[in-house]
């Protein structure tokens, strides 16, 4: 298992090394503007990530920016020189984020691919550092849309939140009541039974709605959350492909290329100038998966993906970001 | 395979064998077969059983993870009542993870929970599963990207489920499938003995008319053969089997034509056989009857020869007594060596053969050995005088004087070698040296060695002495006579008395003859230590060396102050010096110092010095001085013993004296008058009895009947009376006794008690029914002990019993006691009258003459003969002196009529020996 892991880790590393030697061919080419991807470790995510990033340079733009991608916890002496010498620092995840604004206080960061509740913590340690984020978090109003779109009659969501997602109950609770649809939420303590609190959530709803929380939480309720839908037969919107894997009737998430892409344009957008701070940004692109069988139970056989996507963007009239994204990735299962 | 073949061992028919052959394996087959597939589906059923257990217990805990999540019991109730209805389920209990029950259902509770996931506890299963709790992952990545997050495990114990199953369904369901099985198998096996009774009888059916056919083939009906049979190997068999039966009934025809031709044969030669068997049977009758005449022919030769020797030896010895002219007394004395000789031979013979068949047994009993030692010498004593010869005989004084073993033989090993020495020694010396070398204190090993200064012998010659009838040279066989086998005999006897015989011989130098035997000893007892010791001082003179040192170990036992001289003039300065005081002068005379002359110089010269007693030892048998002669008187005190002496009467005579006992030599002690044959030689018995006559007759006038079968003891008896005075009637039995008392006046009767015709018993009685003879002193004479109760109310008849053998002075005294002389007779009491003495040679010719008669009864196997002459003989027999032939004659006396003949012809062997010491005696 360990040689395994240690020939992953090889590849990585060769993949990581293959982008850089890309970056400074570009580099070579665009020297104007120069930036630092900063990744705390080589999770495939973040370089997914990164890639995209890099990769969203296409032809015919007119800024000439260079990416530098820098392992930041085995940064060496030149790693750290070429990031003091870049005009700003984009970091991916939370770690990077954190280490870039305590390695590099004096350089402006970007945070990508980070969730909403460690954006604000980061925020509270470190205020007025962070020029701008892309959050993983999907906007309220689109969820709740989205819900609406399953079930026209819908008018009740159940929502069980641990510590952070309970964060976001407000910005839900405002969303339902502009789409008149009632929260059925409740916090979930440590020592309480889960599925004793969600029983009634989930038997008082009509659809149910997974916020993503801590690891530990997300993994415990799960179980409990998939087979009560069942039982009570509510489709359940989670937000991650696994979700929809586990029994989940369908997930809204964004990928990490179309994170990526956004970030470039935030890039982009600082490179241009722009002045007006935004704290963060939530995805402009997403996808919606759907699990067939789970959907034949519950009788939603007809809803399709794609469908439900494209009707889910056409409602959003008004953009949760300051610019609007024009192509929007799809993807059915 | 020992048991199959014990089985099979038993004769049991082939039906049988191949029956159990073909069974056992389908029996097997059968049975494992059967055996294996119900056990296997017993198996499965169970294996099933367990695995639908675990599945439902599985399934069940997975459904009621929730509820167990929860601690929804009547969710749990529910599931169990759906449970329940399941088959086999007895019970269903959801159990705490510390083991409590949570929920339960059914009719079996308090199962004690298990970690096995299959238990089977009291006729139930338990199928056991743990219920846990798994979280679900559904993050497609870290949304916090929260290092310090902390992972769940992956698994929660929330419990146990406990499916309890009754097995009463599988036990049926596995009975239902023995029975099946048990079933299949018994159908099986009948199925399989049905089969092998057809296979069986396939096989047998055949092979029992096969046997049939054989049997009858072998019980000769060769017209037999097998029927046509099925099956190709039986059917072969059966061709195969006719095919020899065909053949063997014509070989059998032509086998019994030979079988005829050969019988005619056989039944002629069997004709010649049978008569040559009865030619040969004749032949071995004959031979037997041969072999039984040789025997009788050797004992009756042997007494024919024997009896007419005996005669002449005897007749030979009274015509020296003639008054015969000097040739004629050499003719005399040849006829007597000649026949001593041919004695000799027969004896010889005798032994020889004895020896050959093994028939001689060596008997053990006590002898003294120094004076066996001293008769065999005296025996020679004579021979060695005539040829000027001394005779020295020397016994180590550590050698034992009683010892055990057979006197006789041991006698007559020695007799041979000092016979044989003399023989071929004519001048010098033979001297008998016995020595001991120790092997025991129970046994010694007598070293004896006959020296002689004889011929000798060459070394080529030594060896073939052993050989039996084999001689030095024929010169030796016609100079010194003799039949070669002595030396054989003897060495065969020592060789049976654990030792052996062989000479050292050097040509023209003398001969050594060496004899070792062993013998067993009886005590210690030497003859010195009887003699009191004393400081006698005693001069000895011989001029032979050899025979000094014999008188000097004889004195030695009387006194060891000893002074030897071996010339007279050594002697006479001795003597003549008065330095030492000596006690006495023994005078050791040689052969040819024993003349008148020679002798009254010798005398003369030591009493012309000393008045010393002189002790004469003489070589001769007599000495040339009359007894009591005014010459011998003059020589007193004197006494004479002749050479080689006896030490004990030797020392007696010495004994005398030196304590002044004056002896006489014509009137010997009672102890010496019975003493050997030597001795006899010295006393004439001729003489007494001259003596007596004219003297004093105690039964002088008495007129005496005796009635004795016995002519030698009659002739005795009648001789004795007569020499007492007696005028006797002699009669030879009662039935004479009784005639002849008729006849004749008589004062007194003698009876033998043991008489043909009428007895002594019935003689008396009818004596004492005649008027004439009713006071008449009837005197009976047994040789039954005259105390023997069973005689004593019978022998009241008799005035007075007297024992045989006769003892004159006794039997004069009784007799005389009944005798009242005239006045005018004078009456002397009988102690000191003279005695009569028979000749030695009359009574030994008697001795043969009843020893021939029993040998002939024996020979006939007439157990009365025996008896009558045994009684006889044991009448004129000495206890003292034939003490053997004696004991013989008492064995003889009470011969039973069923004794075996090898006992009867041991008792005659032993008695013939002694009979043949007898005559070698003379």
């Amino acid at each position: 298992m360990a040689k395994s892991q240690g020939l992953a880790n090889r590849l990585r590393a060769g993949t990581l090394s293959f982008c850089l030697l890309f970056l400074l061919v570009a580099n070579n080419c665009i020297a104007d503007y120069s930036v630092s991807i900063v990744l705390s470790d080589t999770n495939p995510v973040y370089e997914k990530v990164a890639r995209s990033i890099v990769s969203s340079l296409g032809a015919g733009q007119e800024e000439s920016i260079v990416y530098k991608t820098t392992l930041i916890n085995t940064a060496n002496k030149t790693d750290i020189e070429s990031i003091n010498q870049s005009h700003f620092i984009v970091a991916i995840g939370a770690q990077a984020t954190h280490q870039a604004l305590l390695g590099f206080p004096e350089k402006p960061v970007i945070s990508s691919f980070v969730s909403l509740s460690a954006l604000e913590k980061l925020q509270r340690t470190y205020p007025d550092k962070l020029l701008g984020a892309v959050v993983l978090d999907q906007p309220a109003p689109r969820l709740l849309q989205l819900t609406r779109l399953i079930n026209p009659q819908l008018s009740s969501v159940g929502l069980l939140t641990g510590l952070q997602s309970n964060k976001r109950i407000p910005e839900l609770t405002a969303a339902g009541q502009q789409l008149g649809i009632q929260l059925n939420t409740k916090q979930l303590e440590p020592t309480q039974n889960p599925v004793k609190t969600l029983e009634p959530i989930i038997a008082a709803s009509q659809a149910y709605l997974v916020l993503p929380d801590k690891a530990d939480f997300n993994r415990q309720t799960a179980k409990w959350i998939i087979y009560l839908s069942y039982r009570y037969r509510i489709p359940v919107i989670g937000y991650s492909s696994r979700y929809v894997d586990a029994g989940a009737m369908l997930s809204i998430y964004s990928t990490p290329e179309q994170i990526g892409a956004q970030t470039d344009e935030l890039v982009k957008s600082w490179a241009a100038g722009a002045t007006e701070i935004q704290k963060f940004q939530y995805p402009n692109h997403f996808v919606i998966r759907l699990n067939n069988k789970v959907k034949q139970s519950l009788g939603f056989s007809k809803l399709d993906a794609e469908l439900l996507a494209q009707k889910l963007m056409a409602m959003e009239i008004e953009p949760y970001n300051l610019k609007q994204q024009d192509a929007t990735q799809k993807s059915t299962e | 395979m020992t048991h199959m073949n014990i089985l099979f061992s038993k004769g049991w028919k082939i039906r049988h064998k191949v029956l159990i052959l073909a069974i056992i394996p389908l029996f097997l087959a059968t049975s494992l077969l059967t055996g294996y597939f119900t056990w296997i589906r017993q198996a499965d059923t169970e294996a099933f059983f367990v695995r639908q257990g675990s599945h439902m217990a599985n399934a069940l805990a997975s459904v009621s993870e929730l509820y167990m999540f929860s601690g929804d019991r009547q969710a749990l109730l529910a599931l169990s009542n759906a449970t329940l209805k399941e088959q086999d389920v007895i019970a269903i209990n959801f159990l705490n993870p510390d083991g409590t029950v949570l929920s339960h259902t059914g009719t079996i509770i308090g199962v004690t929970p298990s970690f096995k996931p299959v238990n089977y506890q009291k006729g139930m299963w338990i199928f056991q599963q743990p219920i846990t709790y798994s979280t679900l992952e559904v993050d497609d990545f870290d949304y916090n990207d929260d290092p310090d997050s902390v992972k769940l495990q992956g698994t929660v114990q929330l419990g146990w489920v406990q499916l309890v199953f009754s097995e009463t369904r599988l036990k049926n369901q596995q009975q239902a499938i023995l029975v099946t099985g048990a079933g299949i198998a018994g159908a099986g096996l009948v199925l399989a003995l049905l089969m092998a009774i057809s296979f069986t009888r396939g096989i047998s059916r055949p092979l029992s008319k096969l046997s049939k056919t054989v049997e009858q083939l072998e019980s000769g009906n060769l017209s037999a053969r097998a029927p046509e049979l099925n099956g190709d190997e039986f059917k072969i068999l059966a061709l195969g089997l006719n095919r020899m039966a065909e053949k063997i009934e014509q070989a059998s025809a032509q086998m019994q034509q030979r079988v005829d031709e050969a019988t005619l044969q056989l039944k002629g030669t069997l004709g010649d056989l049978e008569l040559r068997n009865q030619q040969l049977e004749q032949t071995g009758t004959e031979l037997m009857a041969a072999d039984q005449a040789k025997d009788e022919f050797l004992a009756r030769m042997s007494h024919e020869l024997r009896t007419p020797l005996t005669s002449i030896l005897g007749y030979s010895e009274l015509i020296e007594r003639l008054g015969l002219s000097e040739q004629q007394l050499e003719f005399n004395q040849i006829i007597r060596q000649s026949s001593d000789l041919l004695l000799s031979v027969i004896n010889d013979l005798l032994d020889f053969s004895k020896l050959r068949s093994n028939a001689i047994e060596l008997e053990l009993r006590p002898f003294q050995l120094e004076e066996c030692l001293e008769n065999i010498i005296a025996m020679h004593a004579h021979s060695a005088f005539e040829k000027g010869l001394e005779l020295v005989l020397l016994i180590e004084s550590d050698v034992p004087t009683g010892v055990i073993g057979d006197s006789l033989r041991f006698s007559q090993i020695i007799n041979n070698l000092v016979s044989n020495a003399i023989k071929f020694t004519d001048q010098g010396e033979v001297v008998l040296l016995v020595s001991r070398s120790g092997l025991s204190q129970s046994e010694v090993q007598l070293n004896i060695r006959v020296k002689d200064s004889g011929i000798g012998l060459k070394a080529e010659d030594q060896e073939g002495l052993f050989t039996e009838f084999s001689q030095a040279d024929s010169s030796i066989t016609r100079r010194f006579g003799g039949s070669g086998l002595g030396l054989v005999i003897a060495r065969k006897l020592a060789e049976l008395m654990g030792g052996d015989v062989y000479l050292e011989s050097t040509w023209q130098k003398g001969t050594e003859a060496v004899c070792h035997i062993q013998l067993s000893v009886e005590k210690q007892d030497q003859i010195c230590s009887e003699m009191p010791d004393n400081d006698d001082m005693v001069i000895i003179y011989d001029r032979h060396p050899w025979a000094l040192r014999e008188l000097r170990h004889t004195v030695l036992k009387w006194t060891t102050h000893i002074v030897t001289v071996n010339s007279l003039s050594s002697l006479n300065h001795r003597l003549s010096q008065h330095e030492i005081d000596y006690s006495c002068v023994i005078v050791g005379l040689s052969a040819q110092e024993t003349e008148n002359e020679h002798l009254a110089s010798i005398l003369l010269q030591i009493r012309g010095l000393c008045d010393l007693p002189i002790m004469l030892a003489s070589a001769t048998a007599r000495l040339p001085l009359q007894e009591n002669s005014i010459e011998w008187n003059k020589y007193q005190p004197i006494d004479f013993i002749s050479k080689p002496h006896r030490s004990r009467l030797f020392l007696e005579k010495l004994s005398r004296l030196l304590l002044g006992t004056h002896m006489t030599l014509h009137a010997p002690t009672q102890e010496l008058k019975h003493d050997t044959a030597y001795d006899k030689a010295a006393w004439n018995p001729a003489e007494p009895l001259s003596a007596a006559t004219g003297k004093d007759k105690p039964l002088l006038g008495c007129r005496i009947l005796i009635a004795e079968d016995n002519d030698f003891n009659r002739g005795l008896i009648t001789h004795i009376l007569q020499e007492a005075g007696a005028i006797v009637v002699e009669t030879t039995n009662g039935r004479e006794a009784i005639e002849a008392s008729q006849k004749h006046q008589l004062d007194m009767v003698l009876l033998d008690l043991n008489m043909p015709e009428l007895d002594g018993y019935s003689t008396a009685r009818e004596l004492r029914n005649q008027q004439s003879a009713k006071e008449t002193p009837i005197i009976a004479i047994s040789a039954i002990a005259p105390n023997s109760k069973s005689l004593s109310t019978q022998l009241d008849i008799f005035d007075a019993v007297l024992a045989k053998p006769i003892d004159q002075q006794k039997f004069i005294k009784t007799l005389s006691g009944y005798w009242s002389a005239p006045l005018t007779m004078a009456k002397t009491t009988p102690e000191s009258g003279p005695l009569f003495q028979v000749s030695e040679q009359a009574l030994q010719a008697e001795i043969l003459r009843l020893t021939e008669k029993i040998k002939v009864a024996a020979a006939h196997m007439k157990p009365d003969q025996i008896r009558y002459y045994a009684h006889q003989l044991k009448g004129i027999l000495s206890p003292k002196k034939y003490t053997g032939l004696r004991e013989i004659s008492l064995k003889l006396e009470s011969y039973p009529d069923d004794m075996s003949i090898e006992q009867t012809t041991e008792l005659i062997a032993h008695m013939e020996w002694f009979v043949g010491d007898l005559t070698r005696d003379n």
